[in-house]
């Protein structure tokens, strides 16, 4: 038991100083947005850290030349998980929210579909 | 005895070996030609590496691929042989046996009889890395006598080894030949001399010669002439020159003549009767 | 035999290019099981820690196609093979004892892997007994047989390329490449160039037919815990041909002609067996990029076809009765007979999702004929009989079922639905939650060797009862606790005091919006709660929740206010912007964030009215656009186009945020507006959302100048 306290203690600081770590680099950090452009190919936000999941709300701009991936993407901090993946068509927006509970950071993804680099977008998350 | 009838064999549409008759007692032969010849072919054919197109192979009269006593009498030394360099000679040797299913009890006698055969007795602990070429050869040789072989076909043996190892493979080829048929294949005339009693001339997939050496230096009498490089227009007929010598800073051709010519005739040796067969000046 | 396998053995040693690399392979495995423990320890998900295990797959297979093949090429390089060919079956020996050789070294880390797999096991405490043979069937399976074909691949290379060391690397490399995201790339070259996702498909059916990794490097997707590593029959299948294959490749190289020809008849044979087998494997969870894919499959499929709308269309008709008979191998096969409440009508329509091949439709008098178009099932005239047999078999790239898992709820058209719905809600981007507005009687008989769970009565996969809709669930997936259906291995488990108290929470809403419970929610704490694979909502937005006649499906169960926010997600319907409905949500459950900056200022109305005013201007210009008049527009006002695009984009979190801020918790009016709100959310009105914002918001504006 000690040794289970002691071991959750350790994950509860280490989360703690990431926390610190990600708040003091993204101030106000509730929200973050991303720009894809022309030329461009994934892109990602910044992070945000959240506990009751995440929002996120993307939009493929009508002068895109080709369908837009918008990821929304979890990290306890060993990796980065897809929690949603919608594909937007052209002058389309996508938008949703993720339930996983937990410290956890987020952020999303803007990636243009095959190997097109002409997409115009945006996405944004937020905390729920 | 290996009985060879009619044995032919094609790749593709290139015939490499013609209607080859032989008979191979308990001697040593030795299988001469060019390169190109089909001696290594012929070799792989008696090896039941290759199958032939057409003919048969008998070994006391059963074919030698149904032939279970041919496998265990039989060893081979391809012409390109090696070893897993990180094993020592003894077992390589070890590794050998099992190969060949020799009994468990009798393969330590076995590999000392073979090692000690080739003078390479002391050898048994060295890694094969470690070994020279010669020794390598010699290993290779040890390893076809394994098994208290009867047969032994020996390709190119003596290639890429120098002269001192050369006199030393003829010397354990003259030690192993008692009760065994060795078929040498060579394309070095003198390793013939050396050691073989017989010798089969091979040339384009075809048998010129079978018979001793003896024999096939005397097919040259009265045909090898040695001659001023002046003089040499003055031969007769068709012509071929072995050899050129300078003596004393004059110019001299050992030359092969189909017609007797006015000159001394030297006395012939084994390449002279070689090739005055492939030349045709027989 | 022996002697050549412990000789073989020795040669392994002794080559320093093989057994230092080896031994330092597993030092360093020993440290990556210390990282996966240490992993474990930090996050406690035992499932993250497996992905983390499994990703370092493919190096060690490609490790051990270089060992093997280095190994096995000794023989060559040696000039060994031509006098190992002449001792009676010399070569083949020399072969099979290196095979032996690699198989003891390949076995090790196997076994280390397969310890370490049993340790997490025992030591994360959840005592499961279908994990625990998950566990071991992925060491046998990715651990095992695996790391064999990699030493197969090598060896058999050896035979046949032999000194062709770049050929035999390229070939390495490739496979490598093929069991990564890598090919995500190139595999997308077909489609730019060809316009079509034909050569996509098979290029993807190579790479399946070559995949000897349970989780490639480079996939951010989780592993749901009811399906686990995909172990499909298929996947074993192929890992004993990948095996087989190399050694009948081998073994044309040890014997003469004659046994060459059968040897090569005998693997021509093996490869159009197995080929034949993986093109009917039928159900297999495929989670990647690709078109046909368990993310994309769907939306990209209804974003080509043709948009057609059947929201309230009316069926003419109800199913009184089904009585299916499904058998759950490879994938669905079904048989179900529906009772319909009237005969004469001249035409019936019914939904079954496309993926499902129609093989007949009949009525007791024989079968009749029938139009399949996509989802849909056009039937004419039953000449008065009142039952319908459907016979079908296929699959869902999503819902699956097969040997491993099923997932098949009640709001997807699995068995055929009465009348036309929507599969796919292109605008919300998720399923459409399709159940029967009135109960039908079922009888389900299902065939499978998985324990399956329903929400009708029954045991032994048989199950009787009345309800709008049928949920299958199978795999590692139980009852946690009475009436309360989930994956045991997952962390975020439901329980019957969340649900109370969801209920209690509801209540309360319902009471304070002054609206009756809607029926469906009316003492759902009784029923059955299924919770949804946490990965169903990766490529949904819609189906997070859904409560039925009898039972609950729900992607997430937190805790009771959660539940209880999904649930009524799930009621109001979809008419506003996330942001707003988000909002909306948040201050009726009061989940405000007090320190949120928006929520400590307040909100200018005026400037709030002009934001709107601005985003509806914006929207305008945009309503109409189409592919053909994009094509056609200037640079010029294409730049300006994008602009105003990124304008309306920038404002519009912010407007929704502040609309919702002011009217549920600012305003005077809030409880009013909550309720104005929620009846506007479930009802039908067609009305804009900004619209009604803008009015609610000058209202005030304007009782406040008077």
């Amino acid at each position: 038991m000690t040794k289970r306290m002691s071991e959750k203690m350790l994950s509860s600081l280490a989360v703690a100083i990431m926390l610190i770590f990600v708040l003091v680099t993204s101030i106000n950090a509730a929200s973050h947005t991303v720009y894809i452009d022309e030329g461009d190919g994934p892109v990602q936000s910044g992070s945000i850290t959240a506990t009751n999941g995440a929002n996120y709300d993307g939009y493929n701009s009508s002068g895109s030349g080709h369908r837009l991936y918008i990821t929304l993407q979890s990290s306890s901090g060993s990796g980065w998980t897809d929690q949603k993946v919608a594909l937007m068509d052209i002058g389309q927006s996508a938008s949703g929210y993720s339930a996983v509970s937990g410290d956890l950071l987020w952020r999303v993804q803007l990636n243009p579909q095959y190997a097109y680099t002409d997409c115009i977008g945006w996405g944004t998350i937020s905390n729920r | 005895m290996i009985v060879i009838n009619n044995l032919s064999k094609r790749f593709r549409k290139k015939e490499v070996l013609h209607s080859i008759n032989l008979q191979l007692e308990n001697r040593v032969y030795g299988l001469l030609g060019a390169n190109g010849a089909g001696k290594t072919t012929l070799i792989r054919c008696l090896a039941g590496l290759y199958e032939p197109q057409h003919g048969e192979m008998l070994y006391n009269n059963e074919p030698i691929h149904k032939s279970k006593s041919f496998r265990q009498d039989l060893g081979y030394l391809p012409q390109a042989f090696g070893m897993f360099q990180e094993l020592t000679l003894y077992e390589m040797m070890d590794y050998i046996c099992s190969l060949k299913n020799i009994a468990k009890s009798k393969c330590a006698s076995e590999i000392t009889k073979a090692l000690t055969s080739v003078n390479l007795e002391n050898k048994g602990r060295d890694r094969i890395k470690t070994l020279s070429g010669g020794m390598v050869r010699r290993a290779g040789i040890a390893q076809a006598i394994l098994g208290d072989t009867k047969v032994m076909l020996l390709d190119e043996p003596t290639a890429g080894l120098d002269p001192s190892e050369r006199a030393r493979f003829k010397n354990t080829v003259n030690a192993l030949k008692k009760d065994r048929t060795i078929l040498i294949s060579t394309h070095i005339v003198e390793d013939v001399d050396a050691c073989c009693n017989s010798v089969i001339v091979i040339d384009e997939g075809q048998v010129l010669f079978n018979g001793s050496c003896e024999e096939l230096r005397n097919i040259a009498i009265n045909k090898v002439y040695m001659i001023n490089e002046a003089d040499s227009d003055s031969i007769v007929g068709e012509k071929f020159i072995l050899k050129i010598n300078e003596i004393e800073s004059k110019i001299f051709y050992r030359i092969l003549a189909k017609e007797k010519q006015e000159y001394q005739s030297e006395k012939p040796n084994l390449e002279d009767g070689y090739m005055c067969l492939v030349k045709g000046l027989a | 035999m022996r002697k050549l396998y412990k000789d073989s053995l020795l040669v392994f040693l002794r080559s320093k290019n093989l057994s230092i690399p080896y031994f330092a392979l597993l030092a360093l495995t020993l440290a990556y099981f210390g990282f996966c423990f240490n992993n474990y320890l930090q996050y406690s998900e035992i499932f993250s820690v497996a992905m983390w295990l499994v990703r370092p797959c493919i190096f060690l297979i490609a490790f051990f196609i270089y060992c093997s093949y280095e190994l096995a090429i000794k023989m060559y390089d040696n000039n060994m093979v031509e006098y190992l060919k002449i001792y009676g079956q010399g070569l083949w020996k020399a072969y099979g004892a290196i095979i032996l050789c690699l198989s003891t070294i390949v076995a090790i880390p196997s076994i280390m892997f397969f310890a370490f797999v049993v340790f997490m096991y025992y030591y994360i405490d959840v005592y499961y007994l279908p994990f625990l043979i998950h566990l071991m069937k992925l060491s046998v399976l990715y651990f095992g047989l695996s790391f064999i074909i990699g030493m197969m691949l090598g060896t058999a290379m050896a035979a046949k390329l032999k000194n062709k060391r770049l050929a035999v690397y390229g070939f390495a490399v490739i496979f490598m490449l093929l069991n990564t995201t890598f090919t995500e790339a190139p595999f997308r070259i077909p489609y730019l160039l060809f316009n079509s996702y034909r050569t996509e498909r098979m290029l993807y059916y190579i790479k399946d037919f070559l995949t000897v990794v349970p989780h490639e490097l480079g996939n951010n997707f989780t592993i749901a815990p009811i399906y686990g590593f995909p172990m499909e029959p298929i996947r074993w299948i192929l890992a004993v041909f990948w095996g087989l294959f190399p050694l009948t490749l081998i073994l044309t190289e040890c014997f003469n002609r004659k046994t060459k020809k059968a040897l090569i008849a005998a693997s021509c044979l093996m490869v159009l067996l197995v080929i034949g087998l993986f093109s009917v494997r039928g159900s297999t969870l495929i989670m990647d990029m690709r078109v046909d894919s368990y993310p994309f499959a769907d939306p990209i499929y209804y974003m080509d076809s043709p948009r057609e709308a059947y929201d309230g269309y009316e069926a003419g008709f109800i199913v009184e009765e089904y009585e299916m008979n499904l058998t759950i191998s490879n994938e669905l096969h079904a048989e179900v007979e529906v009772t319909i409440d009237n005969r004469d009508l001249d035409n019936y329509e019914f939904t079954l999702y496309h993926g499902y091949i129609l093989m007949s439709v009949g009525t007791e008098d024989g079968e009749i004929p029938f139009t399949r178009e996509g989802d849909y099932i056009s039937i004419e005239s039953l000449n008065g009989a009142d039952r319908v047999i459907f016979k079908y078999y296929g699959k869902s790239p999503k819902f699956y079922a097969n040997r491993q898992a099923i997932a098949l709820p009640a709001y997807f058209a699995y068995y055929p639905k009465a009348g036309r719905t929507n599969i796919w809600d292109l605008d919300r981007y998720g399923y459409v939650v399709n159940i029967s507005p009135n109960e039908s009687d079922y009888t389900v008989n299902i065939r499978s060797d998985l324990e399956i769970f329903c929400n009708l009565a029954g045991s032994n996969n048989s199950f009787r009862g009345k309800s709008n809709g049928v949920s299958l669930f199978a795999g590692m997936y139980e009852e946690i606790a009475e009436n309360i259906y989930a994956e045991p291995m997952r962390s975020d488990l439901p329980k019957r005091e969340y649900i109370r108290e969801a209920q209690e929470i509801l209540i309360d809403i319902f009471n304070r919006l002054e609206r009756p419970e809607p029926e469906s929610v009316i003492l759902f704490s009784d029923k059955r709660f299924f919770q949804m694979p946490q990965n169903f909502s990766l490529n949904s937005n819609t189906d997070d929740t859904v409560v039925m006649s009898d039972h609950i499906t729900s992607v997430f169960c937190n805790n009771g206010p959660e539940l209880a926010e999904n649930i009524m997600e799930s009621i109001i319907k979809p008419k506003a912007n996330i942001w707003f409905r988000g909002g909306y949500l948040s201050y009726l459950f009061n989940r405000q964030d007090e320190s949120d900056p928006l929520v400590q200022s307040a909100v200018d109305l005026n400037l709030l009215l002009e934001e709107i005013d601005e985003w509806r201007s914006l929207a305008g210009k945009f309503s109409d656009m189409n592919g053909e008049k994009r094509k056609n527009v200037s640079e010029k006002d294409r730049a300006t186009r994008i602009a105003d695009e990124r304008r309306r984009y920038d404002i519009n979190q912010i407007v929704n945020e502040k609309a919702a801020k002011y009217l549920f918790y600012e305003s005077p009016r809030k409880e009013e507006n909550l309720r104005i709100f929620f009846d506007y959310f479930t009802s039908e009105s067609e009305e804009d959302y900004l619209g009604l914002v803008e009015r609610l918001v000058r209202e005030e504006l304007e009782h406040d100048r008077n």
